[in-house]
């Protein structure tokens, strides 16, 4: 698995360039903020931190460019009534596939062929596992395409909010599945023809697809502390222009039309990422310069102390992220290399799975397995709650930073919204306190009242229980009366 | 050998068409209710509401139950749906059922503590129901993190709970058998509740997704298998928005329930103080029923059978009850098997 191998060692280093480069030059950038000289030199540097970043990107093996343009295909292929018009194109395209299925076998039929020529052929280009892995890629874009491109970025629009993200879901899983068939199907196909062997899977696989099926599966842009950090950092920078007024729309205007292009990106693999550390610099210096000089002196400097912490913290953010993926990826190839070997054992004995779906189900069990016991190693929950930390500290340091922006304006700052929260719960409680007692005050009043009550009728009773006894005493006495006088 | 490039496009074409169908019911499908048993709201304050579930005839059992669910997910997990549902079937066995509705704190109740949920809501709505019933105690049903809470209030007031039923319920945290036991230690919890305030409902919801790892892969799949079918996908949908209504978690509570019960297992250890009472299991005395999961990944059996261990109660039962965190609610098995034993246990100590 070596290609996969260093594959990973080269998503990792770049990403490690790639902050380190951006933490040089934050730092510089805040130098200059602080000595005043953001305007000459602003351009200047974000031009040679660009170039680098834009080296850094180029020595990764195309990967971004190639999302870049997926990417685009996604956002150009806005459609209205997306997925009314997906399920006609959908049932048009099951004929269509049947069609092109049978195109495909035929045009690998050399395999099979009792030519020896034809076969001879094949079996070079079968030797050359890259070519191998472009050709059926190649012929399975297109079929994979007309299945993928429904999924796009749009939100399916029924009556029901669960049955909308239902369909989000189905879409996501649809996407991993149709990765990992992708990522497959050379290997099926060279097991048909009994030339398969782990070792030619090695070289099949594509490690690109390999790590987006990984992403995918285990939807790390939704771990990504990162992006929800850039959205509330988005946020938090809106409600200040927002709140600044005519002065600062210039500025506003280009921060969202920026944070708009640059949020149609977001769900993206390398390009996001890079993107994103691209995109918070550029804002950094954009958005939030010009407010060094509505900011009274000595705040500046806790200011810029602040934004020095947010960089680090976003820079040790996306270090421990690539950490933590690159566990993951590289757990991955090792089960997808066991599965292969599985596989190539099977195949050669005439007993591999004969479908797609009973392939997809046992590789889900034995990843599941796998991924369980990663995840409860100590490395693995150390570096998650890390980055769960991070995060919060991002937020935390986030929200610092913007209330010192906003507490000259007359706005509500969160911290004033958290005390008037703390007030009225302590009031409440005190409240809820007094209404106990004063329950047990009347409930005690009452009972007191009511035994009061109750011993007065107590004693009523006696009196009344005592009256017939007097009565019969009396009737009695009478009767005695009536009988001596008898 | 039976692989060929045919077959895999033709299965591809397969399900594409059950896609199609599925479209089309997704699309076809309502607004998705769940926890439709007729109840009434009995009492309420601030955001935490008390419903009491309508009976037509006189409960069998005199003792009235009270069910506390987690603050995590919804109490509709009982009630998801009729022919699924433990509370309908409670109800159906002749039992007087209260539930407890925690309400979805938003940023205002972030200092809410565990001290505001065991000693004032529930303790309020046990003494409104003992006063409404006339009733010195009533029998009182956790689940999950409500179970926790329920036998910490049956530690405190035992002179108000007549039984106490624990379902699926963590009490000793000390284990690493499940993955969030082991990964909330390596959690900075003050980090975590001082960044957010309210804790979310999405993050919590993330960890849930990660103990599961294929969880989004075989989900998939098995949708893929009965979206065609509109009755098995109802089911699916109303489990769905279960599983997507999280609320947000009180910052306070949050953090101590995680801090010393997660991380420092006082429970167990006998030192937890919430609000001026320092919980004792001994004290729990009343009979105690135990029911817990043996294939429950999220509060595994080490944590919760303990608690037969750690109690004062001479009349105790643990209930194995064969399945994971979930199946304990919806299960067939659970209508058939979980509903009728509790009704059992009940009705002997009915007197």
């Amino acid at each position: 698995m070596e290609n996969t191998k260093n594959f990973f060692e080269n998503w990792v280093e770049t990403q490690k360039n790639m902050v380190e480069n951006w933490t040089e030059k934050a730092q510089e950038f805040q130098k200059n903020v602080a000595g005043g000289e953001i305007l000459t030199k602003g351009t200047e540097m974000y031009q040679e931190w660009l170039k680098k970043q834009q080296e850094n990107i180029k020595s990764f093996a195309g990967a971004a460019e190639k999302t870049g343009e997926e990417v685009k295909e996604k956002v150009e292929g806005t459609l209205e009534n997306f997925f009314d018009q997906w399920k006609t194109f959908q049932e048009k395209a099951v004929s269509v596939w049947a069609d092109a299925a049978k195109k495909v076998s035929e045009s690998f039929s050399g395999f099979n062929s009792h030519n020896p020529f034809d076969g001879m052929t094949s079996f070079k280009t079968m030797m050359d596992a890259n070519k191998y892995q472009e050709m059926w890629t190649n012929t399975l874009k297109s079929m994979s395409d007309n299945m993928k491109k429904p999924f796009s970025a749009q939100t399916a629009d029924f009556a029901s909010k669960t049955a909308n993200d239902t369909m989000d879901s189905v879409k996501k899983g649809f996407e991993s599945f149709m990765k990992l068939y992708e990522l497959w199907a050379p290997v099926f196909k060279a097991a048909e023809n009994k030339v398969f062997n782990s070792e030619e899977y090695k070289k099949m696989m594509n490690p690109v697809l390999y790590k987006e099926l990984m992403d995918k599966m285990f939807g790390f842009d939704a771990l990504n502390p990162l992006k929800k950090a850039y959205d509330q950092y988005t946020k938090n920078v809106t409600a200040m222009y927002e709140h600044l007024g005519s002065s600062a729309k210039e500025g506003y205007k280009s921060f969202k039309d920026s944070v708009e292009k640059f949020s149609s990106k977001l769900p993206e693999g390398e390009a996001f990422f890079t993107e994103m550390l691209k995109n918070i610099n550029s804002q950094f210096k954009t958005s939030v310069s010009p407010f060094f000089k509505l900011m009274p002196d000595g705040k500046e400097k806790a200011q810029i102390m602040l934004m020095n912490e947010l960089s680090e913290l976003y820079v040790a953010s996306a270090n421990k992220l690539a950490k933590l993926q690159y566990l993951v990826y590289t757990k991955g190839a090792k089960i997808n290399e066991q599965i292969a070997e599985d596989f190539a054992e099977k195949a050669r004995k005439g007993e591999a799975n004969t479908d797609f779906e009973a392939f997809y189900t046992n590789w889900i069990n034995i990843n599941g397995k796998a991924f369980e016991d990663l995840f409860r190693t100590n490395e693995f929950s150390k570096l998650q709650g890390e980055l769960v930390t991070l995060d919060a500290q991002i937020r935390t340091t986030t929200d610092k930073l913007m209330e010192m922006n906003l507490a000259q304006y007359p706005v509500v700052l969160k911290s004033q919204l958290d005390e008037l929260y703390k007030t009225n719960y302590e009031l409440k409680k005190q409240v809820y306190e007094m209404g106990k007692q004063m329950a047990a005050i009347v409930k005690d009043s009452a009972s007191h009242k009511a035994n009061a009550h109750e011993t007065t009728a107590k004693a009523a009773s006696v009196k009344t229980a005592a009256k017939p006894v007097q009565h019969k005493a009396s009737e009695h006495k009478s009767a005695k009366t009536a009988s001596s006088k008898k | 050998m039976a692989v060929e490039t045919k077959d895999l496009a033709e299965e591809m074409a397969e399900v594409s068409e059950k896609l199609v169908k599925g479209y089309e019911n997704l699309k076809n499908a309502g607004e998705i209710l769940v926890a439709q048993t007729p109840k009434t709201e009995v009492w309420k304050r601030d955001k935490v509401t008390l419903y009491h579930y309508t009976r037509d005839t006189k409960p069998t059992i005199k003792t009235p139950v009270l069910i506390s669910y987690a603050l995590v997910n919804r109490q509709d997990m009982m009630d998801l749906q009729p022919d699924r549902s433990l509370v309908k079937n409670l109800l159906n066995l002749g039992l007087d059922v209260y539930m407890m509705d925690w309400g979805y704190p938003g940023p205002a109740e972030k200092y809410l503590t565990l001290d505001d949920y065991v000693n004032g809501y529930l303790n309020d709505a046990v003494d409104m129901i003992r006063e409404e019933q006339g009733v010195d105690a009533i029998s009182l049903m956790g689940v999950c993190q409500g179970g926790t809470f329920s036998a910490i209030y049956a530690a405190i007031y035992p002179e108000k709970i007549k039984n106490l039923i624990t379902i699926v319920t963590p009490i000793d945290f000390a284990t690493n058998d499940g993955l969030l036991f082991k990964w909330a230690k390596d959690m900075d919890i003050d980090a975590l509740v001082d960044g957010y305030g309210t804790v979310p409902g999405e993050f919590l919801n993330t960890g849930f997704a990660l103990l599961k790892p294929m969880m989004q892969a075989s989900k998939f799949q098995n949708l893929l298998n009965i979206m065609d079918d509109e009755g098995k996908l109802m089911n699916y949908l109303r489990m769905e928005k279960w599983i997507n209504d999280s609320p947000n978690q009180a910052g306070e509570c949050y953090r101590q329930f995680m801090k010393d019960l997660y991380q420092h297992n006082k429970l167990a250890k006998g030192q937890l103080v919430v609000g001026e009472h320092k919980v004792n299991l001994k004290n729990i005395t009343m009979p105690l029923l135990n029911i817990y999961a043996s294939e429950d990944h999220l509060v595994p059996p080490a944590s919760t059978t303990p608690l037969n261990d750690y109690v004062g109660s001479k009349d105790k039962e643990l209930y194995k009850f064969p399945g994971g965190h979930i199946g304990v609610f919806v299960g067939s098995r659970t209508q058939k098997e979980l509903g009728p034993a509790i009704e059992k246990w009940l009705a002997a100590r009915d007197k």
